[in-house]
């Protein structure tokens, strides 16, 4: 049994696909970064900026569903902000009173709070739309052509790597729980056991794979080391980006750097 | 004749992403038979056995064990019935004691505390294995874990046992221990493993397995004298 699911990976000829990853990575961590510098309550921008994405999304061949479905995530984020409404002052719009308590709130800080919807869930589908075109080993290329730190890359990569081999750990030990989950030929008795009991064993399956996690790193750092492994890590060189994707890229920031001008103008006016 | 023990009758099983895994499997245990299951690598011998419990359902065919057809209703009792016991210790043991790990299938069934303790007992008992209930299933050596592991489902008290390479990675003595037990065990018993001694000296009956299908079925002297079968199916000659 192995896991799949996971790898958010889409296999596809598409043209997104076959753009070097540096410039994906680039594109995306611009557009996030935009989408989070426009001012709340600029709905034009924002329109834009889901039509950018969308269509993206539509480019890459991958259907425009199964983005939905994975920046679906970004609802838990906008609980945060859930209290911005309240906490806000300006114009009241409604007041909750709880007893002593009240609760006033107002247009500005409801107007926030679905600007930072609208934006976390943007920005999400611009990072779901990178993942899912971009193979994982070249991503950290990527990273690693930005100069982020080398141990850092390594530690996301094997971070990565054994993640599934953890998941595929923690659905075997599942199905052993699953396979001895029997009823007894006796009649009047109920199976299941109690919910404290079951949660105990559940905490113990946790419990022995974290110890087997740790104990698997020391075995794959006596590996590396065995292989020469000198706490100093050390990457192949990449190709250079071709001029053409260099010159998308740039049009790409110049395309964000005038909607970011235009929100700043909107809220000015 | 008495009622089989395991009755398949052409079981078909592909994975998720297509890759056809079983095909036209029959098989019929009697009750007590004890079969070996041999085959190379990717065969489908634990893809078999884990029909047996329903942890994988089968899509076409019928699979009976005990009479009962494996399906929704009766999974609670086939795998009470089964005891399947996986090929690396370290999944099956899942608890922090060696108690808890043999009490899982007992509690599950909802026995009261006193059975349960009778049930560890007797199964720790036999595999010759009392004195360890209060330990640490962690830090025992494989051998010792291979026979807590088989203990867990003996407290089930299964009619049938389904066992994934029992014998790999231990040592000769460890081995011996093992290969003296399975032969006290009056279940039913299939058996996956590439360790053809073993398969002479204890089971009377082998199944050869390739590419998801049973490509002969007969008594091991008689499979494993023929150099030629085994050989077309990646296996050698003990």
């Amino acid at each position: 049994m192995h896991v799949h699911f996971l790898d958010p990976y889409q296999e596809r000829p598409s043209l997104l696909h076959r753009l070097d990853a540096r410039v994906k990575l680039l594109a995306a961590l611009a557009f996030i970064l935009t989408t989070s510098l426009t001012p709340p309550g600029t709905w034009a921008v924002y329109l834009l900026l889901l039509a950018g994405v969308l269509s993206v999304e539509l480019l890459s061949d991958i259907p425009l569903g199964y983005y939905q479905k994975r920046a679906l995530l970004a609802l838990p984020f906008i609980l945060a902000a859930l209290p911005l409404p309240f906490t806000v002052s300006g114009t009241p719009l409604w007041t909750v009173s709880l007893g002593a308590w009240s609760l006033t709130a107002s247009q500005e800080g409801l107007v926030r709070l679905l600007s930072i919807a609208f934006k976390s869930w943007i920005s999400l589908q611009a990072a779901v739309v990178l993942v899912s075109t971009t193979a994982f080993p070249d991503l950290l290329m990527a990273l690693r052509a930005l100069r982020l730190p080398r141990l850092l890359v390594a530690i996301i990569g094997l971070m990565w790597r054994y993640l599934f081999v953890m998941v595929d750990e923690a659905l075997r030990l599942m199905r052993a729980r699953t396979a001895r989950s029997g009823e007894s030929a006796q009649a009047g008795l109920r199976p299941g056991g109690s919910v404290l009991w079951r949660a105990r064993v559940a905490g113990g399956m946790a419990g022995s794979l974290f110890l087997r996690s740790i104990e698997r790193s020391d075995r794959i750092y006596m590996a590396m080391l065995a292989r020469g492994y000198d706490g100093e890590v050390r990457s192949s060189t990449t190709p250079r980006v071709p001029g053409r994707e260099w010159l998308i890229l740039a049009v790409f920031l110049l395309l964000l750097g005038a909607l970011l001008g235009l929100s700043f103008l909107l809220r000015a006016s | 004749m008495s009622q089989p023990s395991v009755e398949i009758v052409d079981l078909h099983y592909a994975y998720p992403d297509g890759h056809s895994a079983l095909s036209a499997v029959h098989l019929h245990l009697h009750p007590g038979e004890k079969v070996a299951l041999v085959g190379p690598n990717g065969a489908g011998k634990s893809t078999l056995l884990l029909h047996l419990n329903g942890i994988l359902s089968h899509q076409t065919g019928e699979l009976r064990i005990c009479g009962l057809d494996v399906n929704a209703k009766n999974l609670g009792r086939v795998r009470a019935l089964v005891g399947l016991v996986f090929q690396s210790p370290d999944d099956q043991l899942f608890s922090p004691t060696v108690f808890d790990d043999v009490a899982f299938g007992p509690i599950y069934q909802g026995l009261k505390p006193a059975q349960v303790e009778e049930r560890v007992h007797a199964a720790l008992e036999q595999v010759h294995m009392e004195e360890y209930a209060r330990r640490v299933s962690h830090h025992l050596s494989v051998g010792e874990k291979k026979r807590i592991a088989l203990a867990t489902v003996l407290a089930m008290q299964p009619e049938v046992l389904a066992l994934d390479e029992p014998s790999a990675g231990l040592d000769p003595r460890a081995r011996r221990t093992l290969i003296h037990l399975l032969s006290e065990m009056p279940q039913t018993m299939l058996v996956a493993t590439h360790d053809l001694p073993m398969v002479r000296e204890l089971f009377t009956r082998t199944v050869v397995m390739d590419q998801g299908r049973v490509v002969a079925d007969g008594p091991t002297a008689q499979i494993l004298r023929d150099a030629a079968l085994l050989e077309a199916h990646g296996l050698e000659m003990p």
